[in-house]
């Protein structure tokens, strides 16, 4: 008896263990999947490592097609889909890129939508709340009601989604995707929501960025009058995207207000330490370069189109390569995963590309609420109720989050922090907006289109906020357009708090497509933008936004001075590491060194920044000094920002006008640091900046090997931040105001260079690869000729290959 | 010695088999069930149960790693405290080994239940 009893528990120690080994826990804070599932050979991470030999041959079964079709995969597992209809096409389409790209397809949508509690926990809250509050699942959900108008187009969308639903629904536990195993939770159907969570994450990328409440922090502590003189909205220097279009230059900055520092300004709070502060200058900026050369420019007579849009780097990457063949269409590029076409790419006629107009399309209104339960507030003269929605947030391991977002006419509502007081502000933002939020013809219209009018007419739909889209036809033709939406608002609208008890600061709809500035075979013989202003100030439509000023000038200038161009010009332009920035600011820095008190070792990084050429190589180690320094002098000057920002966020000027006020109003009384008794001058504070700069370099100065590309430390995550599936600390140049902007954790995304010959003929790179998982071969493939400035031939079919020493698996639909 | 060597066999053929249809307790279940008709003592059926599960999943995961050139058991080992690629097949082995023993000490602990003359 007393052995059955010792027996029979045995059998439940064991089955507890049983248990306990397929439960997820969770070991500080660092979640474990379940161990027999997650170790087992024949379910867990192990099925996520395939042969690194390609099967030749294989067969996908019921796929839902109407005619027979055939994919085959190049060397580098580029799929080249030949369908012989547009419906098979992107269902071929959406099959290959869920089968690639399941878990980014998942997350990205996540991140978008507001719903990454539900898989990761209560941290993630938080973000998860912001992103409801900024409308971003509304507006999704209106995004795909406005699709479904458009029928034909809509059930195109529909095929690709129900490719991508065919891979994911044969999909056995075992074949999830890796990090669904280690995040422990199970793909869900793809759908054209989740396509239009995608679009959002895209628009809040590109188009999220405003400065309205760091603006008004500033306006608020230091007074407008203050404010303009330190933001002017044109730099001089500028080379407009479309410099031919109105005739007369006017620049208005040089106006001579007489600055104050408000004697409230709280002289209390003191000085932030280095570091605390939000750094602008240091962020990384997501933009694009792209240009064509007509034929009188280059050596084959042949126009050439290039295009490197720089969006923040990870992996699995943004970019999906694919070759699309149908009989309407024929084109090879990059796709986005989750979206059916090609996005930047080619076909047998012509080349398209796109940088980010980067207007301010974000704009925020205070409310005035007019009773005490905040329901109702004042718009134009009357009192009207807020719209509430209710936004539920799923918590992995928590009770469900419930919040209500109210909703005026201007936008959903939320509350901020300025100057230490909270006020609760309306959003209008152009992603909530869903008038002509219709992409799919653009795109559509663009992997088929032929000549500059086909060009026109595809840019002329586009219903989002400002791309720069720029076009090469194999007839020589070349054009650049300034295309989507331009709200139309006064001047100095939007940028800061604006008011909301009126429609009065709100925008008055959009520029009219034929009003949209651009350039079509210009005598200059090339067109070009780099994120920065769309046109000279004389535009007649007042605009304002977060451009670049130093690219598009240098593209400019090379472009200008270039003749008999080849491809290989256009690599090394695509990969130059000169910088117009360095170039400006260096020589002011350097002048207003005092080097009499400088020590040998500083004395001899002097005469190495003296020598410097500008270029900031992977191997050199000044552009780090120049970097250092530069950074330094700005947070020393802009101590005020500092103070500003402990109450709320704030920014400080540009680079450009801090240069500016160095040379042209030193007096400025904000070259004084206000902790310190005596009253700096630019003098003082760049020698400063440049001993603290080296001293705080010194350590790293004093090994041989210290380079920029190690300051600098490019890195390109996994999306989930997982060390192991990142690629980090990777050898290369450039930076955020090169031509080739590869940063920290952003840049070129995608590099391309298309010349338009009798049959177009591409070169392409990007940094990843094309399978998203960790275990496959073809993962990271692409980095480490990306980081050498390496291109790849991109394979243009015009019929299926047969027999092609570049393919090495073909699949046959029958 | 023949039983547990049929048992033993049973359970590396039949348990490997079944792992690629059924979920990973499915094998824990089939050695419990050998052990039990087979009558296995206790340390039969954890000799048995530990061996097979070690085999099994030590042989398959290493048969995926080499055609994998060991790609993604260097990511993974860096997941666990850095790893190697054979002290991940290692662990795997010991974990599917610790599951089919547990297996074993089920099934062996039922028989030992029902038949307690067994257990001699």
């Amino acid at each position: 008896m007393k052995r059955r009893i010792i027996l029979l528990i045995l059998i439940l120690i064991s089955l507890g263990i049983l248990y306990l080994v397929n439960k997820s826990i969770t070991i500080k804070g660092k979640q474990i999947p379940p161990l027999s599932s997650f170790f087992s050979p024949f379910t867990g991470f192990w099925q996520n490592a395939p042969p690194t030999k390609i099967d030749p041959s294989f067969t996908v079964k019921d796929l839902q097609l109407i005619s027979p079709a055939q994919v085959s995969f190049d060397e580098r597992m580029v799929p080249h889909i030949f369908a012989e209809n547009l419906h098979d096409l992107f269902y071929i389409q959406g099959y290959f890129t869920a089968k690639d790209r399941l878990w980014q397809m998942d997350i990205s949508t996540r991140a978008s939508s507001g719903r990454l509690a539900e898989i990761l926990g209560p941290d993630l809250i938080e973000r998860d709340l912001k992103q409801r509050r900024n409308g971003l699942y509304w507006a999704a959900e209106k995004t795909v009601e406005y699709w479904k108008q458009d029928k034909s187009s809509f059930a195109l969308i529909q095929a690709y989604v129900d490719g991508a639903n065919k891979y994911i629904e044969n999909l056995a536990p075992e074949d999830y995707p890796i990090e669904f195993k280690l995040l422990n939770y199970k793909p869900e159907p793809w759908s054209a929501l989740k396509a239009a969570q995608f679009y959002k994450s895209m628009e809040e990328t590109l188009n999220g960025k405003a400065f309205d409440i760091e603006n008004q922090n500033i306006i608020t502590a230091l007074g407008l009058e203050t404010y303009n003189y330190l933001f002017p909205e044109w730099n001089p220097n500028q080379s407009p995207v479309i410099p031919d279009t109105y005739d007369s230059i006017s620049t208005q900055i040089r106006d001579t207000a007489k600055l104050k520092i408000p004697d409230d300004f709280n002289k209390n709070l003191g000085l932030n330490k280095r570091g605390q502060l939000n750094d602008e200058t240091n962020a990384d900026f997501l933009g694009s370069n792209n240009w064509a050369v007509a034929p009188q420019k280059t050596k084959s007579g042949s126009p050439i189109l290039c295009n490197d849009p720089h969006l923040r780097l990870s992996l699995p990457s943004i970019w999906y390569e694919v070759q699309l063949v149908a009989p309407e269409l024929n084109a090879y590029g990059v796709s986005f995963p989750g979206i059916p076409g090609i996005i930047i790419g080619f076909n047998q006629n012509s080349a398209w590309g796109s940088t980010n107009g980067s207007h301010d399309v974000r704009d925020w209104f205070s409310i005035k609420w007019t009773n005490k339960e905040k329901t109702t507030y004042r718009f134009n003269g009357e009192d009207i109720p807020v719209n509430l929605r209710i936004e539920t947030i799923k918590v992995k391991g928590g009770e469900d989050i419930i919040d209500t977002v109210k909703y005026t006419n201007l936008g959903p509502v939320s509350t901020y922090e300025i100057q230490g007081e909270e006020v609760d502000l309306a959003m209008h933002w152009i992603a909530n907006d869903t008038s002509g939020a219709f992409v799919w013809k653009t795109i559509w219209q663009f992997d088929k289109s032929k000549t500059l009018e086909d060009f026109d007419k595809a840019a002329s739909f586009f219903g989002h906020p400002i791309q720069n889209f720029v076009f090469a036809s194999t007839k020589g033709d070349i054009g650049l357009k300034v295309s989507g939406l331009i709200p139309i608002k006064s001047e100095n609208n939007g940028n800061w708090i604006m008011d909301g008890t009126t429609d009065q600061e709100d925008w008055s709809g959009f520029v009219p497509d034929s009003l949209n500035p651009k350039s079509f075979n210009p005598t200059r013989g090339f067109v070009s933008s780099a994120n920065q202003h769309s046109t000279y100030p004389n535009y007649p439509f007042y605009y304002s936004g977060h451009f670049n000023d130093y690219r598009g000038r240098y593209i400019n200038r090379l472009l200008d001075s270039m003749n008999h161009i080849t491809v290989e010009d256009m690599k090394s332009m695509q990969n130059n590491n000169y910088s117009i920035l360095a170039e400006e600011a260096l020589p002011t820095l350097l002048k207003h060194l005092d080097k009499t008190e400088l020590n040998t070792t500083e004395a001899g990084l002097v005469s190495l920044l003296d020598s410097w050429n500008f270029e900031f190589n992977a191997d050199n180690p000044v552009p780090a000094i120049f970097e250092a320094w530069m950074n330094t002098t700005m947070d020393l000057i802009w101590d005020e920002i500092a103070t500003i920002e402990r109450k709320g966020s704030a920014r400080k000027p540009e680079i450009w006008r801090t240069l500016d006020l160095i040379e042209n109003d030193p007096l400025n009384v904000f070259f004084d640091i206000r902790e310190t008794p005596e009253r700096e001058t630019p003098q003082t504070i760049v020698t400063m900046a440049f001993r603290r700069a080296v001293s705080e370099l010194s350590d790293k100065l004093d090994d041989t090997e210290f380079n920029w590309a190690e300051y600098k430390g490019t890195s390109i995550n996994h999306l989930a931040l997982i060390p192991a599936f990142s690629r980090q600390e990777i050898f290369t140049g450039g930076y955020r105001e090169s031509i080739n902007a590869v940063q920290k954790t952003a840049g070129p995304s995608w590099r391309m260079i298309v010349e338009l010959s009798e049959q177009p003929k591409g070169i392409g790179i990007y940094p990843g690869g094309q399978s998203g998982n960790p275990g496959s071969p073809f993962y990271d493939n692409f980095i480490d000729d990306w980081a050498q400035g390496n291109y790849y031939d991109l394979h243009f079919y015009n019929a299926p290959p047969k027999e092609d020493p570049n393919i090495i698996q073909t699949i046959n639909f029958k | 010695m023949k039983k547990l060597i049929i048992l033993f066999l049973v359970c590396i053929i039949l348990g490997g088999f079944i792992q690629f249809f059924l979920p990973w307790w499915s094998f824990p279940v089939l050695v419990a069930l050998g052990a039990l008709f087979a009558g296995a003592r206790i340390w039969q059926g954890i000799l048995i149960g530990f061996l097979s599960g070690l085999a099994i999943w030590i042989a398959y995961a290493y048969y995926i790693d080499v055609r994998n050139e060991q790609i993604l058991s260097s990511k993974i080992g860096l997941l666990f405290n850095e790893l190697s690629s054979a002290q991940l097949i290692l662990i795997t082995g010991i974990l599917g080994g610790i599951i089919g023993m547990l297996g074993g000490i089920i099934g062996s602990s039922i028989a030992g239940i029902i038949r307690p003359t067994v257990l001699k």
